[in-house]
């Protein structure tokens, strides 16, 4: 059976017609992926308006009604859905059952989130890689084993037991942190969140940055070279580096995506209002319009990192762009 | 990961005897202690994740659900070694019986995962072209989910707590990473060398697919497939603490953990020895999976 | 890998645990924060007892700030909003529930009477303004009630106005309302209101002893979304700056208000999801007030800060009801078997960890016209519970239980299913946590096929206030569809006397009720308020947290 198209090692697209494919290629899956949130959404089980209450207190059923009918939950789902992508094309991302509109819960989170994010994203990278380089290079010795028992260990404690700990730990009887909450600024009510969020991410780095220098020095041309009587450090900064980060480059971009939007865990124990914090609460209060929009936003930012991350895969690997 | 070794010194490294190959892998691996006692630690959490009913029953106090409150939270007493959690149940029974959904669905999961993103990987690297953007849009709106969201959204909607329903969902979350760093794996391996000589020489796409690419690009995923077990199981733990997961009555070490969670600073026994388990769980997954590694990647043997 | 490798990386693995692990047992040894002395324990007993006579009260202990943990109010308009501390501060309603006390004491009003406990006049106290100099008239009250009480408005403390005559044509089952003023509510002149209950009703004044009734200037209603986020009110403390969704909010002194003056010069609300995380807040001396604190951090509270904590006395009840519209459950004998098998006192102790007190009553016994020991078949009788169901008939068939999605609720459910497994024998039992908008539409449906575990917080510590929600026919807390003609009768009747009179009546009424045990009460929760040194004469008592105007910044 012959694969579809032609696999042609040497053909390139250029640059500019890759990228304008990719982002063209964006908008179909934007709108797909929006349109099953909304449809999973809407049809969650229970009543929004009721949810509003939270079982601590009453509302009057003439007032549920009342917001029902200005949140055109009576609607059929598909009328729904045109009314609110109606509201879209306007600019409007409407309002949650709350009453605030959704852009400006959007323009409140989306700064403190990008924060953590980044800080977090820096964390891993500024620690993760030198420390699996470290390992790599030292293998076998206690370095390399302290480093694959430390991110054992992180994998196997769930985040938030590690959360509440280091929170205890490192806040209150230490001291070192503040405890929760964003009232001290960039960056140092967010160091102690972003290294329990990049912990994981880290952990992974490390090893997988690892396992890729090791064996990268095993293959043949770094064996050759050294033979040569290159120096060693030369050899592995130009090489067997460049080589070697290629899967920590791609799993760092996925993972720096994922930072924007998964950090429902440590945003909770830490109380950061964040997007994670504002979407986890949208969800369980059924806030649909507040789970749409935020969740188109996270889908965009998703899509255009995994463009970026693409092309710097490309830049770092040249056989692969003509995908 | 790829070699460019081939490129530089022009050897071609096509591999023939493979009857011969896997018997020796096997024996390689059994050879190392690296691999067999963690192997057999996972073999003997399998057993117990499979019968746990005698090993509960050691000290006398077997069944989890005999739960008595006026023993709530009671410190380590004759038969009951670990103690009793909140509800006056036997604490080292709950976490033996703990063990068989946290490891089914780590198991089951990784499982799935590995092979579908395998199989993903390679056809997608491979082929290119449509098929490629096909998937890799679908890759993507995937990934327009950060995790923990979707899973939510997905298992509320659901309204079902079962095992099925919570791997299926993690599932559906961790092939789109796997894949990405397989395919990107397979592309850097395909345009090799060995793998040009080996199509000139004939051989099928299949062929080359599964005799020549898939050893050598499939290390990467391995080495995540391995990182994964723990992940999963935790992965588990973090959306029952979110609600969505499994749900008491079921015993789970994610559950227990949650639980625990509320009580961590008046008993801290009930994260410990859940803890623990999970702990010597993964590390023994972790380790396992790098003796694997070693031992059937070509280019360290 | 080599042998050695493995050997070291247990090794290291091992340190690390360890010293994790001793991170979390850590956590309770450690102390910070000083156990500071002089700071007297209140109970509510500095709560004063009247405003509204026009003079200011002594500047003694003015100034500073202090921070109390809160949760997100969304909205800030008084009729809309379920934030009961801040809107305590930025408004003043004709009536307030005294902290210690629990009784009605004036507030913008003088006096509020009545000879029939049908029609009732509000007289007001002149000189009360809003923040921006707007006088607080009898329209401004007549004002926000309209608003509060038009369905259309969706306010969600709406149901506060049922009594009031007009509100049915406010609030249409079906279609469109047919009014926009309350009938029963007249503007006599600036300082005069008349108000016509539905009924006779002699607990009036309680009701209106709330937040939700408070006045509102001309300017909520010409920029309403503007008023929501900056709300221009006639408390002791207004708003710095405008609210914004999950910042802190933060309320300065008033200093042209009549009735006693607010003792700090600020205080901030600092928003939480968790209350674990505010009370870590507070050990670490960021936030100086948390109520409540989570149930396993209690020990370690009274142990660290001693008599700077409180017990509050909120009237509420946790409450196991039964699906009367299920056949399984039409005998009562079933209904007090499944009551009877349940060890109130272990699940307080063990679960709660004293955060609850067993229910043996409706109400507890900090609201008026309790009486504990009610019912009967709320003691703890295994042999008596397994022979009453027997006499029913006995249970086969599975069993689920329902409760609310909640870290308590999940164990207090399972411990409850235990207890009806080893007690009663029935073995097939299960149960589930489902969100509250998820649950509770098969409650109101009556689809439900289980018993399930509800809440009901009363809006004031009055046994009337659990009967009549809770019992009565119309009741809005009735979620067992329970219908008795005696107690309906009973309950009007009661409601329909003077407060005092009544009592009597009502409990008369609760003897029915337990004779049908239409609910089996399980507990009353109890929750804890906890302080810094950073604060002192911090009242708690029948609302949770009392006035915060008057806390005192130490230093």
């Amino acid at each position: 059976m012959r694969p579809f198209g032609r696999t042609r090692p040497t053909e390139k697209l250029p640059m500019g017609r890759y990228v304008l494919k990719r982002t063209l290629l964006m908008i179909p899956v934007a709108v797909g992926a929006t349109f099953l949130i909304f449809a999973v959404v809407f049809a969650l089980p229970g009543d929004p308006i009721t949810a509003l209450a939270g079982g601590q207190h009453v509302i009057a059923p003439s007032v549920v009604d009342a917001l029902r009918e200005r949140y055109h939950l009576n609607d059929p789902l598909p009328l729904q859905y045109v009314k609110y992508v109606g509201g879209l094309l306007h600019g409007d991302l409407g309002e949650d059952f709350n009453g605030r509109a959704v852009s400006s819960i959007i323009a409140q989170a989306w700064p403190t989130t990008a924060k953590l994010a980044l800080t977090a994203f820096v964390i891993e990278v500024a620690v993760g890689i030198p420390l699996g380089i470290w390992a790599g290079l030292r293998r076998g010795r206690m370095v390399d084993a302290g480093v694959l028992a430390g991110t054992t260990l992180v994998f196997a404690v769930p985040i938030f037991v590690i959360g509440y700990t280091f929170q205890i730990l490192f806040g209150i009887n230490l001291g070192w942190f503040p405890v929760a909450g964003v009232s001290d600024g960039w960056p140092v009510s967010y160091l102690l969140p972003a290294l329990v969020l990049g912990l994981f991410g880290l952990a992974t780095t490390a090893r997988l940055t690892r396992t890729s220098l090791v064996e990268t020095l095993s293959a043949g041309y770094v064996r050759t070279a050294l033979a040569k009587g290159l120096p060693r450090r030369r050899i592995i900064v130009k090489h067997a580096l460049r080589n070697s980060l290629i899967p920590v480059v791609t799993y760092l971009g996925i993972e720096f995506g994922g930072l924007l939007g998964g950090a429902v865990l440590i945003e909770g124990i830490f109380n950061i209002p964040g997007m994670g914090f504002e979407i986890f609460n949208a969800i369980k209060q059924q806030n649909g319009p507040a789970v749409v929009g935020i969740s188109t936003l996270l889908v965009l930012i998703f899509l255009v990192v995994n463009l970026l991350v693409d092309l710097l895969y490309g830049l770092l690997d040249p056989r692969i762009r003509h995908v | 990961m790829s070699d460019p070794t081939s490129v530089v010194t022009g050897t071609p490294q096509v591999s023939d005897d493979r009857p011969a190959r896997r018997r020796s892998v096997l024996r390689d691996l059994l050879r190392r202690p690296g691999f067999s006692i963690p192997a057999a630690v996972v073999a003997l959490l399998a057993v117990i994740a499979a019968f746990p009913a005698p090993f509960a029953g050691l000290f006398g106090h077997g069944d989890p659900t005999a739960c008595d409150l006026t023993h709530s939270g009671m410190p380590a007493a004759s038969g009951h070694p670990f103690g009793f959690d909140i509800q006056g149940c036997d604490l080292y029974a709950q976490v033996i019986y703990g063990a068989r959904p946290s490891m089914t669905i780590g198991i089951v999961v990784t499982a799935a995962t590995l092979v579908l993103s395998i199989t993903f990987g390679l056809l997608t690297g491979y082929y290119g072209g449509l098929l490629d953007t096909i998937f890799g849009r679908v890759i993507d709106v995937f990934y327009g989910f950060p995790f923990m969201v979707a899973a939510i959204v997905i298992l509320t909607a659901l309204g079902s707590h079962s095992i099925w329903a919570v791997s299926g969902t993690l599932i559906a979350f961790s092939w789109p990473t796997m894949t990405r760093v397989m395919r990107g794996s397979v592309i850097a391996t395909k345009n090799l060398e060995y793998v040009r000589a080996a199509r000139a020489l004939g051989a099928s796409n299949t062929r080359i697919m599964v005799r020549h690419i898939m050893p050598n690009a499939v290390s990467p995923v391995l080495v995540l497939a391995s990182l994964m077990v723990g992940g999963v199981i935790a992965g588990e733990a973090s959306l029952t603490y979110l609600g969505v997961g499994l749900r008491a009555p079921s015993i789970s070490w994610g559950i227990q953990l949650n639980t625990a969670q509320s009580y961590f600073l008046s008993n801290p026994s009930l994260l410990v020895y859940p803890a623990v388990f999970l702990c010597v769980t993964v590390l023994s997954f972790v380790l396992v999976g790098d003796a694997v590694r070693d031992v059937i990647d070509p280019k360290t043997r | 890998m080599k042998p050695r490798a493995v050997r070291r990386m247990g090794l290291v693995g091992a340190a690390l645990a360890a010293v994790l692990l001793a991170g979390c047992a850590g956590g309770s040894t450690g102390s910070t924060g000083s156990t500071g002395q002089g700071d007297k324990p209140t109970s509510g007993a500095t709560d004063s007892s009247s405003t509204g006579t026009g003079s200011a009260t002594a500047d003694a202990g003015q100034g500073g700030t202090f921070s109390v943990a809160s949760s997100d109010p969304t909205h800030l308009t008084p009729g809309n909003t379920w934030s009961f501390y801040l809107e305590s501060l930025l408004f003043t309603g004709p009536l307030r529930i005294d902290s210690a006390t629990g009784e009605p004491v004036p507030g913008v009003a003088t006096s509020v009477t009545s000879s029939d406990q049908k029609v009732w006049t509000i007289k007001l106290a002149k000189g009360w303004t809003f923040s921006n100099g707007e006088p607080v008239t009898a329209q401004s009250f007549a004002d926000a009630w309209n608003a509060t009480a038009l369905s259309t408005n969706g306010w969600v403390q709406n149901s506060n106005f049922a009594l009031f005559e007009g509100y049915d044509a406010m609030n249409p089952a079906k279609g469109k309302p047919t009014a926009t003023t309350l009938s029963g509510v007249k503007v006599v002149d600036d300082l005069t209101l008349q108000v016509t209950l539905t009924k006779p009703y002699g607990l009036f004044p309680y009701v209106i002893a709330s937040y939700a009734f408070a006045p509102m200037p001309k300017e909520a209603f010409t920029d309403p979304k503007g008023f929501d986020a900056a709300p221009i009110g006639n408390g002791p403390y207004k708003i710095e700056g405008k609210y914004t969704a999950n910042q802190a909010v933060t309320v300065v002194r008033n200093d042209a208000y009549p009735g006693p003056k607010g003792k700090a010069d600020k205080i901030v609300f600092k928003p939480y999801t968790s209350y674990d995380t505010a009370y870590n807040d507070l050990l670490a001396g960021n936030t100086d007030i948390v109520y409540p604190v989570p149930a396993d951090r209690l020990s370690d509270a009274q142990a660290r800060l001693g008599d700077r904590t409180a017990v509050a006395k909120i009237p509420n009840l946790n409450y196991l009801a039964f699906p009367l519209w299920d056949k399984r459950f039409d005998n009562v004998k079933v209904r007090e078997a499944f009551s009877m098998a349940i060890d109130r006192d272990a699940l307080t102790k063990s679960i709660l960890k004293g955060a609850g007190e067993s229910a043996t009553s409706i109400s507890p016994s900090s609201a008026v016209g309790s009486n504990p020991g009610s019912c009967t078949a709320c003691a703890f009788d295994p042999a008596k519970a397994k022979q009453l169901l027997a006499e029913a008939g006995g249970w086969s068939g599975p069993l689920k239980l329902y409760a609310t999605q909640d870290p308590a609720n999940t164990q207090i459910l399972q411990a409850i299913a235990n207890q009806l497994r080893t007690n009663l024998g029935i073995t097939n039992i299960t149960f589930d946590t489902p969100p509250y908008a998820q649950l509770d539409p098969q409650v109101k449906d009556k689809t439900l096929d289980g018993p399930f575990l509800y809440y009901w917080g009363a809006y004031f510590p009055h046994v009337a206030n659990f009967l009549g929600p809770l019992m009565s026919k119309s009741g809005i807390a009735n979620d067992t569809g329970y219908d008795n003609a005696k107690v309906n009768d009973l309950l009007d009747q009661a409601d329909s006397m003077d407060v005092k009179q009544g009592l009597p009546l009502y409990q008369q009424a609760e003897a029915q009720v337990w004779k049908d045990m239409p609910i089996a009460p399980i507990y009353f929760g109890r929750y804890t308020a906890a302080w810094t040194d950073h604060v002192s004469d911090v009242p708690v008592g029948v609302n949770g947290l009392g006035d915060l105007s008057q806390v005192v910044v130490t230093n």
